[in-house]
């Protein structure tokens, strides 16, 4: 046992005993194979003391209770059996606690996620805080995992098996409301003097006989009283519906790429049919199966790299003052001023919105209320919430309210003068306290911060289109962007729930420099002879979210047009390289779905071919003096599409747009929706070996174009036999 | 002593009730303008003392509405608040009793407001009897007790009785008790159209001088459109159509119109207010500040007269004459209630039998009198007027580098209230 303790055992004089969990040296309790040894201590103690009658599980953490086992992804595969024994052993200590004979009790402040929950529903009773941070789930399905520390066993016995599925399946956690209503949780309580309220709670369980036990028992029957739910969790027939449903559902949504759902369900079903002890062993055994997928691995592979991002370097932790950002303001009301407006909002921050006109603000404001109204119909927000979050909004026409602003966002046209001017007016009205943001998608940052008087307070944080539904949030260093600055930034973005990356500043940054050469490869094969649904089929097939023409399409062929210039103008690209279909629908006004027509035809919800583009296709062919080819098959448009991301991933390594390959896959992944079953690009690709990858690179080189010419970093790494990674 | 001013303010545009604020209650209206104050000053919210909100109608449901308005408009849970109401003059009310904790040292920064929805006045109230029964039927102890009582309410118990809207002292509408003083004084109607006819004209000239205090409201539920200035004033009044109005209050005889009164309004206005040592060490530039003020009661059905009794004791008070007065602002709750005090002022007569005076109180000169239009054309949100007043008189002076104003009102329930003020 390590000398540090991490769990803290008492007894008070009426026999309560307080198991208190406080991992050494962090500020949140994973549990990791020692904390886990002194845990199976401390349980041996406690069932050994016969002064013991009732026992409580505590976080001495601020704003976390357990936030489940300690994963380093890369221990973990290594060593598989290590992994496994840890898992079995997890499981025996919590079934340990669940034998214990005096009452136990989880008493939940912050965050119990995956083995806090488990935890949690080893105990007899469970409390949970009204807290904000208090959020309870079992999120490993998204690590292609199971629960099995006796979660995916013991909730279904708890809450019923169409609750218990709807958790295990989504991952999704829930705050303690929620959880009281389904079950999950015995009373809600305040976020003050939490072991107080807990003991409290264990007195009065064993004082009252039976009878307050029985009446917890009844309210959790009651959280399942609905006559459907009644039908569908207790009876046979309603149980094999919902098993079939839940497979249909989850083909659906998987298109069967990710195993650990069916796994899920498999041992749900099977498990409710045994006695708890066999049921405990499936747990094991499927783990035993899923650790071995690739699929699992690649999961857990992404998994590490988001519980990394934004890590910061060494220099970047001396920063010593971390401004705290409190209220923000936003230049620009459009759809992404807006949308960013309307998730800073929902993330409880104070939003003060600037455009030039009232009319401008209004589309704003519409825009962002209908964000919200979204979100109140699914039930993810309850009127009251809305109303008071679209309160924290204010806006004007001038700089006023913004000399109090901690962090200002600039979402105006995408043009450097425009910029420039707006961050001179700014400090002439407003001065210069707050850290100036650019949400610009190509131009430099570190021009732009020519324009302020405090350069080193200006940075990138490039949102992605729509701000609701794109996780990463690019964070762009400017030459004289300061460490604080840029810890700030990072701090923030994670504050609001977003994946921050951290990119130096080169036009289009990572994620539009590589899209932006995935979507003109595939205008290229279009050009040559593919087809425009074959293109975004064979991408589909990959696992993309949507094919490249849909795509462009959806995020709008003006956008697309605008901010490929950009980075063709800046880095000189080879026109001949270049192409031009995109271009030619922009300028015919074209411009994808906002207009009912792009690549595709739209009407409605539905698409269909686009009959103008044959005749354009045949006049950017004649401009080039070419003529289409009708061979080029699936595996010339996904090795074309794959390779021409790869050499442009290996240019911005080079260049030092990012620091390794993991930022190259997150940002993928995360901002342009790469498949995460694959473990991101040069993940998936370093398994399929640089050689291979420069062998195909140089064969196009020959056939396609020079952009394909091997970038040097691959040349050497394959000369050595060594990856990406 | 500590002396207190006005730092700067702000409302909302001012509209017609059951229009563009129907769906905006007076709590929200009060959020708006309060939530800009502190925009607009780019105040530390971490300083502020007290919130003081003024309004006449306040719901049942939102009691002390001045607490719920500091709080939704993002001030920390610290910062006490409180609710006034003097009719009328509810906003007044708030800036004096923010003057007068200041000036004690028992608050330093102080945010004053006045806020009304009228669109929300409820109109109905079920009777006595209904109540009672719905209390006993929820004491009833047994399930047979609870039918037999419920079963005792009769059909006419169901009848809603309409919410008086008149003066319970006497009994008089508003609007009769303007009648009164047109009769006393001999006001004709050509004479209170006229005037109507000019608080149009001035308020329609003044929209773009109004728009430096307003804050452009977007309007719920669907955020189409926005609210950028006061609906009111009408850029194409005629005079025949003021002519062609029959009178409410007396169908008869009477000479007092919808056009020459001012309309149910809906609106909120918010000042700050600060210790001036405060104040100038924080890096403000303030207004102007409130040199005297004063409140004065009167027979409650010629209630109207009230600026002409308050304004003689504010005067006494600043050590000063109405000639000193560069600007007036006095509420235009009715055109003939207005020229009731243009006469009644310059009355030595008037001074002497009602106020005890030796000498009047002086010549109104209009080309001083609400220079940006009033109440009639801009309407006349009972508890947010006077904080209107207040602002838009300190804005006017600021524009023609004047010192000295007067912003005065008649109160329901007879009483005026008067205060004059200086930029310095």
């Amino acid at each position: 046992m390590t000398a540090e303790k991490n769990i803290h055992l008492s007894v008070n004089e009426h026999g309560l005993c307080h198991v208190e969990f406080d991992v050494a040296g962090k500020t949140v309790n994973l549990i990791s194979p020692d904390v886990l040894m002194e845990l199976s201590t401390a349980v041996d103690s406690i069932r050994s003391d016969p002064r013991v009658k009732g026992v409580v599980f505590l976080s001495r953490k601020l704003d976390h209770f357990i936030g489940g086992a300690e994963i380093d992804v890369r221990k973990f595969l290594n060593d598989l059996d290590a992994t496994l024994a840890f898992v079995d052993q997890g499981r025996t200590v919590y079934q340990r606690i669940a034998e214990i004979s005096v009452p136990t009790l989880a008493a939940v402040h912050g965050a119990c996620l995956g083995g806090g929950l488990e935890l949690a529903l080893a105990c007899r009773y469970r409390l949970a805080s009204d807290y904000r941070k208090t959020r309870i789930g079992l999120p490993e399905v998204l690590l292609g995992i199971l629960p099995a520390w006796g979660g995916t066993t013991r909730l279904p016995h708890l809450i019923g098996l169409s609750a218990s599925l709807d958790l295990l399946l989504t991952g999704k956690q829930l705050d303690a409301r929620r959880a009281e209503r389904i079950g999950l949780v015995d009373r809600v309580i305040t976020s003050k003097e939490v072991p107080t309220q807990a003991d409290r709670f264990l007195y009065e369980i064993l004082s009252s006989g039976d009878s307050m036990d029985r009446k917890i028992g009844s309210a959790r029957m009651r959280a399942q009283n609905g006559l459907m739910t009644r039908f569908l969790n207790r009876t046979a027939l309603g149980r094999a519906v919902v098993f079939q449903q839940a497979r249909k559902n989850v083909m659906k949504l998987t298109k069967n790429r990710y195993p650990a759902h069916l796994k899920i369900i498999e041992v749900v079903q099977a498990g409710m049919a045994k006695p708890i002890d066999r049921a405990l062993h499936l747990e094991q055994e499927a783990m035993n199966v899923l650790i071995r997928e690739d699929v699992t691995q690649n999961l857990l592979h992404v998994f590490s790299l988001r519980t990394h991002a934004g890590k910061l370097s060494k220099e970047m932790k001396g920063a010593e003052t971390i401004p705290k950002i409190r209220k923000t303001g936003i230049l620009g009301a459009g759809a992404m001023g807006s949308g960013i407006a309307q998730w800073l909002l929902q993330h409880e921050f104070q939003v003060r919105l600037r455009d030039l006109n009232e009319e401008a603000i209004a589309k704003g404001i519409k825009n962002i209320n209908g964000l919200f109204e979204k979100l109140v119909s699914r039930k993810r927000m309850r009127p009251e919430e809305k109303e008071d979050r679209m309160r924290l909004l204010s806006a004007t026409t001038g700089y006023s309210g913004f000399s109090t602003c901690d962090l200002i966002i600039e979402a105006v046209a995408e043009k450097m003068e425009v910029k420039q001017r707006v961050i001179r007016e700014l400090q002439e009205v407003a001065g210069d306290r707050a850290i100036f943001a650019t949400n610009t998608s190509a131009l430099s940052v570190t021009t732009m911060a020519e324009a302020s008087r405090r350069p080193d307070r200006v940075l990138g944080l490039h949102f992605f289109n729509p701000v609701s539904q794109m996780p990463l949030v690019e964070l762009v260093k400017g030459k004289q962007t300061s460490n604080e600055t840029l810890a700030a930034g990072v701090a923030f973005v994670k504050q609001i729930g977003k994946t921050p990356l951290i990119v130096s500043d080169s036009p289009g940054f990572l994620v539009n420099r590589i899209l932006m050469a995935y979507a003109n490869e595939a205008g290229l094969l279009l050009e040559e002879g593919a087809p425009v649904e074959g293109v975004d089929r064979a991408m589909e097939v990959f696992g993309m979210p949507m094919g490249p023409f849909t795509m462009m399409d959806v995020v709008g062929l003006d956008i697309a047009h605008h901010t490929a210039e950009t980075i063709r103008a800046a880095l000189h690209l080879d026109s001949e390289q270049q192409s031009h279909i995109g271009d030619r629908l922009f300028e015919a006004g074209r411009l994808g779905k906002k207009t009912g027509r792009g690549f595709y035809r739209y009407e409605g919800r539905q698409k269909h071919g686009n009959p103008e583009l044959e005749a354009v296709l045949a006049a950017v062919r004649k401009e080039r003096d070419m003529s289409p080819r009708s061979d080029i098959n699936d595996q010339e448009i996904t090795e074309r599409l794959m390779l021409i991301m790869i050499n442009t991933a290996a240019w911005c390594l080079e260049k030092g747009v990012v620091e390794g390959p993991g930022d190259v896959d997150l940002g993928l992944i995360m901002g342009a929706g790469f498949p995460p079953f694959r473990g991101g690009l040069l993940k998936y690709y370093d398994k399929i070996g640089l050689s291979m990858i420069k062998e195909r690179l140089d064969r196009y080189t020959g056939s396609a174009g020079s952009r394909f010419s091997p970038a040097r970093m691959i040349t050497e790494r394959a000369q050595q036999a060594k990856g990406f990674y | 002593m500590a002396e207190a001013v006005i730092i700067d303010g702000v409302r909302t545009p001012f509209a017609k009730s059951g229009t563009v604020f129907k769906d905006i209650p007076a709590e929200e209206l009060g959020r708006l303008a309060v939530h800009e104050l502190l925009e607009k000053t780019g105040l530390d919210l971490n300083t502020v003392d007290e919130v003081i909100i003024g309004t006449v109608s306040q719901m049942v449901d939102t009691a002390n509405v001045s607490r719920i308005i500091s709080q939704r408009a993002g001030l920390p849970p610290r910062v006490p608040a409180y609710t006034v109401n003097r009719n009328c003059a509810s906003g007044l009310e708030a800036i004096g009793s923010a003057i007068e904790k200041v000036r004690a040292g028992m608050a330093d920064v102080i945010v004053a407001a006045g806020v009304e929805s009228m669109s929300t006045i409820p109109i109905f109230y079920y009777g006595k009897r209904l109540t009672e029964l719905l209390m006993e039927t929820s004491k009833a102890k047994t399930l047979v007790q609870k039918i037999v009582k419920f079963a005792s309410i009769r059909l006419r118990d169901l009848k809603p009785n309409i919410i008086s809207q008149t003066d319970p002292l006497n009994g008089m509408r508003m609007g009769d008790t303007a009648e009164v003083l047109a009769k006393e004084f001999g006001i004709t109607r050509e004479e209170q159209d006229t005037f109507a006819l000019m608080s149009h004209q001035r308020a329609v000239a003044a929209r773009p001088q109004l728009a430096e205090e307003i804050v452009p409201v977007y309007l719920p539920p669907y955020y189409d459109n926005v609210a950028k200035n006061d609906a009111g004033p009408r850029e194409n009044q005629k005079i025949e159509d003021l002519a062609r109005l029959k009178p409410v209050f007396d169908r008869r005889n009477g000479s007092v119109t919808a056009g020459n009164a001012s309309p149910l309004t809906d609106g909120a206005a918010a000042l700050l207010i600060m210790n001036e040592e405060k104040a100038r060490a924080m890096g403000y530039k303030p207004l102007g500040r409130v040199r005297s003020y004063a409140y004065a009661g009167l027979d409650p059905a010629r209630m109207g007269l009230g600026p002409s009794f308050a304004a003689p004791k504010a005067l006494d008070r600043a050590g000063m004459k109405l000639s000193d007065i560069e600007l007036i602002e006095m509420n235009e709750a009715f055109a003939a209630q207005v020229i009731a005090n243009e006469k009644a002022f310059p009355s030595k007569k008037f001074a002497q039998e009602q106020l005890g005076r030796s000498e009047p109180i002086g010549e109104i000169d209009r080309a001083r009198l609400n220079v940006n239009g009033g109440a009639i054309a801009l309407g006349h949100p009972l508890g947010a007027s006077g904080a209107r007043l207040m602002l838009t008189i300190l804005y006017e002076l600021r524009r023609r580098s004047q010192s000295i104003g007067l912003v005065t009102l008649c109160v329901g329930g007879g009483q005026g209230a008067a205060f004059v003020v200086e930029r310095r």
